[in-house]
């Protein structure tokens, strides 16, 4: 018991360091303070502490981690394990914390671990902490998936799903619906096996009910659990497309279209390009209007003005009014340029060429020469100004054109 | 370029960060974080997923035990930087203020009171001027008549030793004349006010203290390498700051190497402060080097070819120190530097300074640091800024109008609750839209092209923030190497990461901690104690710099880190990948540990290497032996040490060497090259580092009791010679040296002026400030003026006077100098500078014409005159007295035996004593010259 009074004592004493405002502080918070900076007076009392054993037994684990000494790492954390019987912390990160992520990266280092053993220790890991038994269980799947144990890796999230304890924190609620999310991939993953067994099979003519019917079920699954997250803020190009083609399949694109523009446009969500990469190819597989194409890639276009889709952006912009071309576009076949990496001078010649043709083609002389001119002088100065190695003239500096 | 498929997924929030911080000493491991479908894999059978974090990444291993040195030490001795318990409290006070919680209290008063005696003069100057007189230290009684004008102070300094003394003893009270005298003089007699002086001094500890827990001056570090020219060449450039106040700059070449050497010798430029920051970036073939000290920013050009001199280019002055400079990788001659003040300025070399921002606030919540930062982007017209809250990537053609936000410390990239930005860096050369942002917790990639979502974070575990990063692009399909480095603890890690194009960014193989500048420590043969202290101190100096060199040896690849020290040291590392062969178990996975065999006792096992080709065997048997004895050093451990000890704050080597204190399990020897050079590294530190000044003064004979200051006051118009010879008897004894011969004093002109200046009047200070109190200070120099008038032709007429005396004289000084000088030039000396002596001088003092001119050594005249009986006596020495001074300076006469005697100097066992003079026989057969000139004739063809 007085250990657990020393601990509460350290971790007052630790305190201040978090306070923020006192003079004494420094500009920035540091999370590993040497406490003696703090506390000028260290005395005898805590000479053979135990949590300074711990400690000091943390520091050789990592220092034998850091230098890719699992094995050394591993019997030091043997150890250390000892420091669970005292766990009355009320540290941000506790040692069953502490276990398992050191435990878990040894395992995955460990010349002689095992799947099996991985697992046992995982296990074990999940019935030490409720805080972070959602956080556990998540990266135990994403172990098991990467190591292509796919069943046992759903097996695992099922189990997670259904697991409760008391009320959730908001933590737990975010991997939660993680963990959700992930078991509705692979739903999908499994839906779409079926289908194309089932495709296959239905060339032949042989329809079989069952594994339609079991397809259907894993399309409910996987919808149900994908639409949840995809509400939520976030980056979450894996499940919009997984979503967006179970939707689809089954025919429901205004579903699709829905959830497409809500996660490319909300702007609560981060300004993903691939959000509108993946709006622009269901609109361009539904025969969208140009006119909504181009829209769709105009966003691209100011974030990732070197996308592969910025060529048929510029085709499409070629092909509707200049006044827009002038605006937007980068009229010359960037890739093939700087593949061969011609010289910037034929690059301009053959751009000023391209000019000249347009404004012939178009026929709207009076203002396409000035607007040549500046065009060329806002390209051929990036270039000269420029000579990047990348091709990012244009990106977020959208008043450029005008400018100049 | 292209941009990822898919992106790995992961919550995006606003707002402020939600997530409490606090200490986590693992966070870094065992997460894979989020995992992604691997390629395509509709058509694969089963679907592959790979994770963002924990893939198999490159093995690069340590190729050495150690860092090694790479230069020789720098020139300078190096002062010890400020160390906790200089400015913390240690007092009784100490107790309470842990019961209170406080945490730190900086000693405040100490470092007033050093004010006090360091600068009496800044502190007390005009006061204590007019003053002076009314304060008496003596210990004699005051007289009457004096009293009047006149107080006692040498109670009220007993007062404040005993002070000093009593400090901790409970039942100390303030004494009553102590708190009277302070109470009447708080208001007036400082120059500077008092409150004044002590908020700038407490504001002064306060910065001392905030730079102590972290100075983010050395951001970036001030290190750079210029890669050679062409990729197979092996002849690059190392950048670095030396010299004793690191304000020289050097451009060295280097030849890479398995341990890389330096080759020829290094183009030098002296800079106006201490450097900084040293940034290079190549832009069409030609480096340009930035160099940023606190108000001076440069920039150097470096043509590519080998040999070629650094040009310095331009340099400008900036109001507020700069915390920034960074050098565009686009456009030659392109910089941009920042400044405390909030500025952001883009520096073109043709076109001048373009401040494009000036905001003394954070840009996304309130921070109080002043610090800012600026880097280039993707696009060359497009600048990064940061401070600690964030970064804004702006247009520099429109810098107001034109800018989006690319890293928040907030919810949006998942951050703690107190985390700041520590460094910036542009990670252009591995991806053109990538930067690494590190923060005292975690280590962030960002993309341009996704702003405010990190593509990559990881909580990197390092004990300091980290303020030097250093990226090493890989090639296609291979992994980009990022070097992270501390300032304070040294430490250094390596990180690799790939993607960012086709794929989504990924941080690959565990992160690898290389070797510190203080681990070499343990590698370096036994020292002496205090050498050893000197060199821990010297070598767990915080860092300044990182750098690092890509050299490809046909398959094989080595990565040389160097690493600079403040005190200017530069070390060198070398890490080996092998391209072909697979990734060898490490060599921690094949000690064969067992369990429960403590590591302790397997260090002294293995011996090192055999080191037939060293000449000094001897030596390295000690080192074997001093890696041992260290090793055991090392598990005794300093923890246990400092706290069983001395409750002090533990020393700041001690320190840094903490996070190397673990148990070593194989016993890893530097190779015998690197042995060579620690050697080598080591005797040209001592040569560097000559012994500092003893601190502990010998022994000192007292005089306090020989004589009581009155008696060696000088009765009435003491001899200039008289005086002098007190005044070196009195700084002999004080330095506890020997007096080896009277040298006469050197030729001083104005001695004449002073020595006749009247004993009777107030001192000229005095007078003159009496004068200016009174405000008839114009008459007083007037006065003054013309009394020197006077003064100077009495002086002339005695000069001349004297001179006609000496030529009367001059057989005897002429047979003196003879051996030294012909007639005429004697003359000459004799002419051009008169004796200094007074005309009351005794007539018994020999050897007065010849001492100044050449300064002819070993005359003992005011030897002997000091202590002649006469002199003595005439001086109110009691006579027994007199015995124990001549017994006293018979000692030191005698002198060290001189083997060679300096040309001119007399004969000395030749001379006959002076039948004047009783003294010993030393001082005896000294002194004569003078009144036994025929015996010189001899000399004459010595």
């Amino acid at each position: 018991m007085d250990s657990f009074l020393e601990e509460e004592e350290e971790a007052v004493a630790k305190s201040p360091a978090a306070q923020a405002g006192s003079a004494l502080l420094p500009a920035l918070h540091l999370p590993f303070l040497p406490p003696h900076l703090y506390r000028p007076a260290s005395s005898h009392e805590h000479k053979l502490n135990f949590k300074k054993s711990k400690e000091v037994c943390l520091t050789y684990i990592q220092d034998a981690m850091l230098q890719k000494q699992w094995k050394r790492a591993a019997e030091f954390l043997t150890f250390y394990i000892e420091s669970l019987e005292k766990d009355f912390s009320t540290e941000y990160m506790g040692p069953s914390e502490m276990i398992w992520r050191i435990g878990t990266e040894i395992l995955c280092h460990h010349s002689h671990s095992s799947m099996k053993e991985f697992n046992s220790f995982i296990e074990q890991m999940k019935t030490l902490g409720v805080k972070r038994y959602l956080k556990v269980c998540l990266e135990h799947a994403f172990h098991l998936l990467c190591n292509g144990l796919i069943d046992e890796a759903y097996q695992n999230l099922s189990l997670a799903e259904s697991w409760r304890f008391g009320e959730q924190t908001a933590i737990q609620d975010k991997e939660m619906k993680l963990i959700q999310a992930y078991r509705g991939l692979l739903d999908y993953y499994s839906w779409s096996k079926q289908k194309t067994i089932l495709l296959e099979h239905g060339q032949d003519g042989f329809e079989d009910l069952s594994v339609e019917q079991e397809m259907h079920s894993c399309f409910r699954k996987a919808a149900v659990n994908l639409r949840e997250i995809i509400k939520i803020p976030g980056v979450w190009d894996l499940f919009v497309k997984c979503y967006v083609d179970l939707l689809e399949f089954y025919g429901d694109h205004n579903e699709a279209r829905q959830v497409l523009n809500e996660y490319a446009y909300n702007s609560k969500f981060p300004a993903n390009p691939n959000a509108h990469v993946y709006l622009y190819r269901f609109l361009k597989r539904h025969g969208e209007s140009k006119k909504s194409l181009i829209s769709a890639l105009k966003i691209l276009h100011d974030i990732v003005p070197s996308h592969e889709l910025m060529i048929d952006f510029n085709t499409m912009l070629q092909k509707s009014r200049f006044e827009v071309f002038q605006r937007h576009c980068v009229p010359i076949p960037w890739e093939e340029h700087i593949e061969q990496q011609c010289p910037l001078e034929a690059l301009i010649r053959e751009l000023w060429k391209q000019q000249l043709f347009k404004q012939g083609s178009v026929g709207e002389k009076k203002k396409t020469s000035s607007g040549a001119r500046s065009y060329f002088c806002s390209l051929g100065l990036c270039w000269l100004e420029g000579k990047c190695e990348s091709m990012e003239l244009f990106g977020k500096t959208g008043e450029t054109n005008c400018n100049l | 370029m292209e941009f990822p498929a898919a992106l790995f997924p992961s919550y995006f929030g606003a707002g402020p960060p939600r997530e409490e911080g606090g200490p986590a000493p693992a966070a870094g491991w065992g997460e894979h974080g989020q995992v992604l479908e691997a390629g395509t894999g509709r058509r694969q059978a089963e679907t592959a997923f790979v994770p963002r974090r924990g893939g198999t990444g490159e093995s690069w291993e340590p190729a050495d035990a150690a860092a090694v040195p790479f230069l020789p030490p720098n020139a300078s001795c190096w002062v010890p930087l400020l160390a906790p318990q200089d400015i913390l409290y240690r007092g009784v006070l100490r107790r309470k203020l842990r019961a209170g919680k406080s945490g730190a209290a900086l000693d405040f008063t100490k470092q007033l009171g050093h004010f006090f005696v360091d600068h009496p003069e800044d502190a007390f100057g005009s006061l204590g001027q007019l003053l002076h007189k009314n304060f008496y230290l003596g210990n004699s009684k005051l007289r009457r008549q004096a009293r009047d004008s006149t107080i006692r102070m040498t109670a009220l300094m007993e007062e404040i030793d005993r002070l000093e003394a009593r400090r901790g003893c409970p039942r100390q009270h303030l004494a009553s004349r102590l708190r009277w005298f302070s109470h009447l003089c708080r208001d007036w007699l400082f120059e500077v006010p008092l409150g004044l002086l002590a908020d700038c001094v407490h504001e002064e500890l306060l910065l001392q203290w905030a730079g102590l827990l972290f100075d983010d001056s050395p951001t970036a570090g001030a290190l750079a390498w210029l890669p050679p020219e062409d990729v197979g060449a092996c002849t690059g450039r190392l950048v670095y700051p030396g010299g004793q106040a690191m304000n020289h700059l050097y451009f060295q070449d280097v030849v890479l190497e398995e341990l890389p050497r330096a080759r020829g010798s290094p183009a030098q430029f002296e800079l106006n402060g201490r450097i900084r920051q040293v940034a290079a970036a190549r832009v069409d073939g030609e480096d340009f080097v930035g160099v940023r000290s606190d108000y001076y920013c440069g920039v150097w050009r470096v043509p590519g070819r080998t040999g070629a001199a650094p040009t310095p280019l331009q340099v400008i002055r900036t109001g507020v120190p700069a915390s920034c400079l960074t050098v565009s990788p686009h456009l030659p001659g392109e910089l941009a530097v920042c400044t405390q003040s909030g500025a952001v300025y883009l520096w073109s070399i043709e076109t001048g300074l373009q401040r494009l921002r000036h905001d003394p606030q954070t840009m996304f919540f309130r921070d109080h640091s002043p610090w800012r930062w600026s880097d280039f982007t993707a696009h060359p017209r497009v600048l990064s800024c940061a401070d600690r809250t964030g970064l804004q990537c702006l247009d520099t053609r429109a810098p107001e109008r034109c800018h989006f936000d690319l890293f928040k410390v907030g919810e949006e990239a998942g951050c703690q609750q107190g985390e700041r930005v520590v460094l910036p860096l542009y990670l252009g050369r591995a991806h053109p839209s990538q930067h690494l942002v590190t923060t005292q917790f975690s280590v962030y990639v960002l993309d341009e092209r996704l702003p405010l979502v990190p593509v990559l974070k990881w909580a990197h575990m390092m004990k300091a923030p980290p303020l030097f990063a250093h990226l090493t692009p890989g090639g296609p399909g291979r992994s980009h190497k990022v070097l992270l480095g501390a300032s304070r603890t040294q430490e250094l890690m390596l990180l690799q990461y790939r993607g960012g194009s086709r794929s989504a960014c990924q941080l690959v193989g565990p992160p690898q901690k290389l070797h510190s500048i203080a681990g070499c420590l343990q590698h370096l043969p036994a020292q002496l104690p205090h050498r050893h202290r000197l060199l821990q101190q010297r070598l767990g100096a915080p860092a300044a710099g990182l750098a690092a060199a890509l050299w490809e040896d046909g398959p094989r690849e080595s990565l040389l880190v160097f690493q600079l020290s403040e005190a200017g040291d530069v070390f060198c590392q070398r890490l080996t990948h092998e391209a072909v062969q697979p990734p060898a178990p490490t060599s921690g996975d094949e000690a064969p540990a067992a369990p429960g065999s403590s590591p302790l006792f397997e260090a002294p096992a293995s011996s090192p290497p055999g080191l037939g080709s060293e000449e000094e065997e001897e030596e390295e048997e000690e080192e074997e032996q001093t890696f041992y004895l260290s090793n055991l050093e090392v598990i005794i451990n300093e923890e246990e040490e400092e706290d069983a000890g001395t409750p002090a704050v533990p020393e700041e080597a001690e320190l840094t060497q903490e996070p190397c204190a673990s148990p070593q399990p194989s016993l890893a020897v530097p190779s015998p090259a690197a042995a060579l050079r620690y050697r080598r590294w080591l005797k040209a530190l001592y040569k560097v580092c000559r012994e500092p000044p003893r601190q502990a003064w010998p022994p000192t004979l007292s005089q306090k009791r020989l004589f009581t200051r009155k008696e060696l006051e000088a009765p009435a118009g003491p001899s200039t010679l008289h005086w002098q010879a007190r005044q070196r008897l009195r700084q002999a004894m004080r330095e506890g040296g020997r007096i080896q011969r009277w040298d006469p004093p050197g030729p001083q002109p104005p001695a004449l002026l002073q020595t006749l200046e009247p004993a009777w009047g107030p001192d000229p200070l005095s007078a003159r400030l009496t004068a200016a109190w009174s405000g008839d200070w114009w008459q007083w120099w007037e006065e003054r003026s013309s009394f020197n008038m006077a003064q100077k032709q009495r002086a002339l007429r005695e000069r001349r006077r004297r001179q006609k005396r000496a030529r009367g004289r001059r057989s005897l000084s002429a047979s003196f100098t003879s051996s030294l000088t012909y007639q005429s030039e004697l003359s000459e000396v004799s002419d051009a500078a008169p004796p200094p002596v007074s005309p009351s001088r005794p007539p018994v003092l020999p050897g007065e014409g010849s001492p100044p001119g050449g300064s002819p050594p070993a005359s003992p005249a005011p030897d002997e005159a000091l202590l002649s009986s006469q002199s003595l006596r005439c001086r109110g020495i009691p006579k027994e007295r007199r015995k124990t001074l001549r017994d006293y300076l018979a000692v030191w006469a005698e002198g060290p035996p001189e083997p060679t005697e300096p040309p001119g100097s007399p004969a000395s066992q030749l001379c006959i004593p002076s039948s004047q003079s009783q003294l010993s026989s030393a001082s005896q057969s000294q002194l004569s010259s003078a009144s036994q000139p025929r015996r010189k004739r001899p000399r004459m063809g010595f």
